[in-house]
Formats: structure tokens, sequence, C-alpha cells
């Protein structure tokens, strides 16, 4: 498997496997913890900071399950260390009930940024020329659909109806990869 | 009114951009709360609504900056990471009768280097059945016995020389007035100027011991919220802190037989098998059970130097009147290994 190569790369210190799983999870594991600690410098610094301890205790570490569970895992108790720290507990407390109910969910629902663009992507060829143009103008553009109904010179109903069934097509094809941590992070 | 699942997937655009009308939005509500099935379709449709704006929050962290950012740490903790995977071989590699002095050479070396740097906490730690010996960033020289730990900066701060300990070590304070040296084991602290002692303090055991061979030094406790002062002991006294009466009791002793450990020598000197079974546990990390309680009370007196366990247990045989029986350890389900466990018991007539 992939991730033992990783692991093991990893203990005998090498560079190069350790960029590759940087550029993979740096991103994720960012947007990730902003559900805990919503401000970008902190997030940054406490990802990095993972980082740098990942490279120095690597040729210690045991990483039971996956690489991916280990980092995921590994950045939320940093930032729930940091959150003790600043003592901000109360503000979050609601999300803090959401996720402890979600984390029996297992590892693999999380994701890197490239993997979930690929699967965005794999997901848009599924719909329709005119659906997904519909779709992306929406999502991407962040138009409203009566800025898309003028701008196609369509009628609002089409616009709405196209946009309905991107969604039937897109929850079915991302249902089993989104995880639950991505709801609570949607919800603040 | 209830609503078609068609019905619904025409109005959910609407409701999560917003646009629907109070009353399609509360009929939404109502759909959501009809059923968890509902919940998890409308969840669903949540999470392909946000994906792009996810991968969008994504894509504002630039990994390639950090990365850049991260090199530069770890270029600048180089010489520690060296100096911490040379400790680590050196505890691992130390027997009893080795010593490996070029080793402290290049600690001393690095650690000038980086003087400067951030306060890291490092731990140094012995296999069971070996003895590591090591000099702290001030000189100051230890040994660290079987399965025992050691945590300390990798440059003390000016004003407090201060370690951590788990399990038994012996120090040599290199002496220097102004930046008082102390030893943490669990709730004991010993305050030390310049001198030499052992500290016995294990986990797994209720009270904590010290052995002051050469100067003086000062004992105190941390006891809930409150510190206490014990006093100053003199060379060649052993202080016991017994922690479920929180009190110390002194008295003089050979302290040959309490550092014998440091040149691989075990000494019992009138010691009861109680205390013999427990330190041959840690020594050669074993559990050994005492079948019959009138053994405890048994008193010995031996010097041990490189023996093995079965010469030990065999020599032990001759001088009481017991036997032993060795159960192997076995590999368990996960990997690991059980302990060798050696039965003692009296000696059939």
């Amino acid at each position: 498997m992939k991730d033992l190569l990783l692991i093991e790369a990893l203990g005998r210190r090498d560079k190069v496997a350790f960029d590759y799983i940087f550029n993979y999870y740096y991103s994720s594991l960012c947007a990730f913890s902003m559900q805990y600690v919503n401000d970008r410098e902190t997030v940054e610094d406490l990802v990095q900071e993972l980082f740098v301890t990942l490279w120095v205790e690597a040729p210690k570490l045991q990483i039971q399950s996956s690489l991916k569970a280990y980092l995921f895992a590994s950045v939320k108790n940093r930032c729930f260390d940091y959150r003790k720290h600043k003592k901000v507990t109360e503000k979050y407390q609601t999300y803090f009930l959401f996720s402890s109910e979600s984390s029996n969910n297992s590892a693999d629902n999380y994701f890197s940024e490239s993997e979930l663009r690929q699967t965005i992507q794999k997901s848009l060829e599924k719909l329709s020329p005119r659906c997904r143009e519909i779709f992306e103008l929406s999502r991407i553009e962040s138009l409203s659909n009566k800025d898309i109904s003028e701008k196609l010179e369509i009628s609002k109903r089409t616009v709405e109806l196209q946009i309905s069934n991107a969604l039937k097509i897109l929850r079915k094809e991302l249902a089993d990869f989104l995880p639950f941590w991505f709801i609570t992070f949607l919800i603040r | 009114m209830k609503l078609s699942l068609s019905e619904v997937e025409d109005l959910l655009p609407g409701y999560l951009s917003g646009d629907l009308s109070e009353n399609e939005r509360s009929m939404i509500d109502e759909w959501r709360k009809e059923s968890t099935e509902n919940e998890s379709v409308y969840l669903e449709c949540y999470k392909a609504w946000e994906a792009i704006p996810l991968l969008n929050e994504m894509e504002k962290f630039n990994s390639f900056e950090a990365l850049r950012k991260v090199n530069k740490r770890l270029h600048e903790n180089k010489y520690s990471e060296w100096r911490i995977i040379i400790q680590r071989i050196a505890a691992i590699l130390l027997l009893p009768v080795l010593i490996f002095s070029g080793y402290q050479t290049i600690q001393n070396l690095s650690l000038k280097k980086e003087q400067k740097e951030n306060l890291v906490i490092q731990t140094v730690s012995s296999r069971q059945g070996m003895v590591s010996e090591f000099s702290l960033p001030d000189g100051t020289k230890v040994w660290l016995n079987s399965g025992s730990e050691l945590q300390f900066p990798t440059h003390f701060p000016p004003n407090l020389r201060e370690v951590k300990l788990k399990g038994e070590a012996f120090f040599e304070v290199a002496k220097n007035e102004k930046q008082p040296f102390r030893v943490n084991a669990k709730e004991l602290n010993i305050d030390v100027l310049g001198t030499s002692f052992n500290v016995v303090s294990y986990s797994d055991e209720t009270q904590s011991e010290v052995i002051l061979i050469e100067g003086k030094v000062k004992l105190s406790a941390d006891e809930g919220q409150n510190t206490k002062e014990y006093g100053t002991m003199h060379p060649g006294q052993r202080a016991v802190y017994k922690e479920e009466f929180q009190k110390v009791s002194m008295e003089e002793v050979n302290p040959e037989k309490y550092i014998a450990w440091r040149d691989g020598n075990l000494i019992f000197q009138d010691d009861s098998m109680e205390d013999v079974v427990k330190r041959l546990n840690r020594w050669f990390n074993v559990e050994i059970i005492i079948e019959d309680p009138e053994i405890n009370e048994y008193i010995y007196k031996a010097t041990f130097r490189n023996e093995n366990l079965r010469q030990v247990l065999n020599l032990l045989k001759i001088s009481a009147p017991i036997d032993y029986r060795i159960i192997e350890s076995k590999v368990l389900p996960d990997g690991d290994f059980t302990k060798q466990k050696i039965y003692l018991m009296k000696k059939n007539k």
C-alpha cells in the first residue's frame, strides 16, 4: 500500500516523501482546522507545526491507522490544545458536540484537495453540458439564479430545474466521498 | 400536505440559495423533520451544493509557500536533530561497561552551537538491561539505569537547571552556584548546588529515594498545590519519601551498594527477598512471583557482576532453601511479548 511506503520513507527521513505528503494534505488540513480555530494564520501555524514535528519524530512514529487518519487526528488535537490555551471554548461548544458524534466515522472520509478536485471534476462530467454550465455559474461564479437566467437568456424556472438535476446527480456521486466533518464545517 | 421526493428536489436549489418563499421554506423544514432518511437526502444535497466552495477554501492555502517556511525551520533544527539521533543510538548501545567517550565531545560541540534556540525538551531513555551514560548541556554527568527515562531541555535557562526523572539515575552535577540544579522525581524535588547523588523514583512504586554521595542537597515535595520543605541531606545518607504518608525518612547507609549498578554490578547487603526481587525484576525485565510469603523475609547478601538471570537464580537457590520455575515469554496476538515469569517457592524436602 502507498500509505505504508510513505510512512516507511518518512521513517528514513526521506525528504521527497515528506514534501509529497506536505503538498498533498496541507490545504485540506488547513481547511479542516478552520472549523475548530477560525483564524487563517493560526491554522497555518498549527499545521506547519504538525509537519515540523512529523519530520523530527518520524523515525519513532508508529502509525497504526492510515497516514491520513493520523494527520487529521493530530491536527484536530492541536486545534483543541490551542483552544484550551486560548479559552475560547464557549463560542465553539456546539461544533464540539457535532464533531464528537461524527468522530466514529472512518478515516477514509477525510480527503485532500487533489482528491476533492478530482471527485468534483468526475461528478461534473456526468452532467449534461447545459446543466453543468448552469451549475458552475451558480457555484463557481456565485451568480444568483436570476443573474444566470439573464445571462443565458432562459427562464429562472429552467435554471432552478437544471440546478436541481445537477444536485440529484452530484449528491449520489459525492455521498460516499465527503466526510461528516464537512457538514459541521458548513453549518458555521 | 406531504411533498413527493421530486417536488422536494425541485425546491431544494432555492432552499439552499435562499430564494424560496417563507411558505415553501417551512414545507422543506417540515419534510426534513419527517424522517432521518429525508434529513440525510438533504445533507447529501447540501454537500453537493457546498463542495465547490470548500475546494475554493482549500485553494486559498498555499502549500508551496508553507513548505518553504517549514523547510526553513527544519534547517534551523538540524543540529538538534542530529544530537537526538546520536543520543538515541548511544542510549541503546551503551552497555554498563561501554563508555562512548567521543559522543560527549560531539554533544558538547553541537550544544554550544545552538544555545540561542528555543527551549526544546528532549528525552533520553535506557532500555531494559542496559545503563546509559551521557552528559547534560551544563556538563553534568548522568548514568541512567535500565528502563529509566530522563527529560531535560536542550539548553538550560539562566536561572535554573531542571530535569525530570522516571526511574533510577546517578548524577554528578557540574558546579554552578548561580544556576541551581533540580531533579524532579514525581512529587519529590531535589535541589543541588554541585554534588553527586543517586535517585530512585519508579512510577509503579509509591516512594522515591535519594542517596547522597558527596556535597549537599535540599529536598522538597509538591503535595497538591503546596510545596513542603524536607530539609538538607548529608553525604552517606539515604532519604526515602513515602507518597502515601507524605513523609521523608533518613538513614545512614553504605552508599556503595546503591550506586553499584553504574558499573553493571548488583549488590545485595542484608536486603529482604522482597527488595531483591524488585531489583531483579527491573534489572532483567522479568516478573518474579513469590509463591510462598515466607520467602519474603529471607535476607540476602551477594554481589553480582554481569551474571545472567539463571546464574543469579542458581546462586539464590544455593544460599537459601528455595527453588524456581521459569515460564518463558510468549508472543501475544498483537506481536508483543509477555514478560518472562519466574515462580519462587520453598524447596521440597
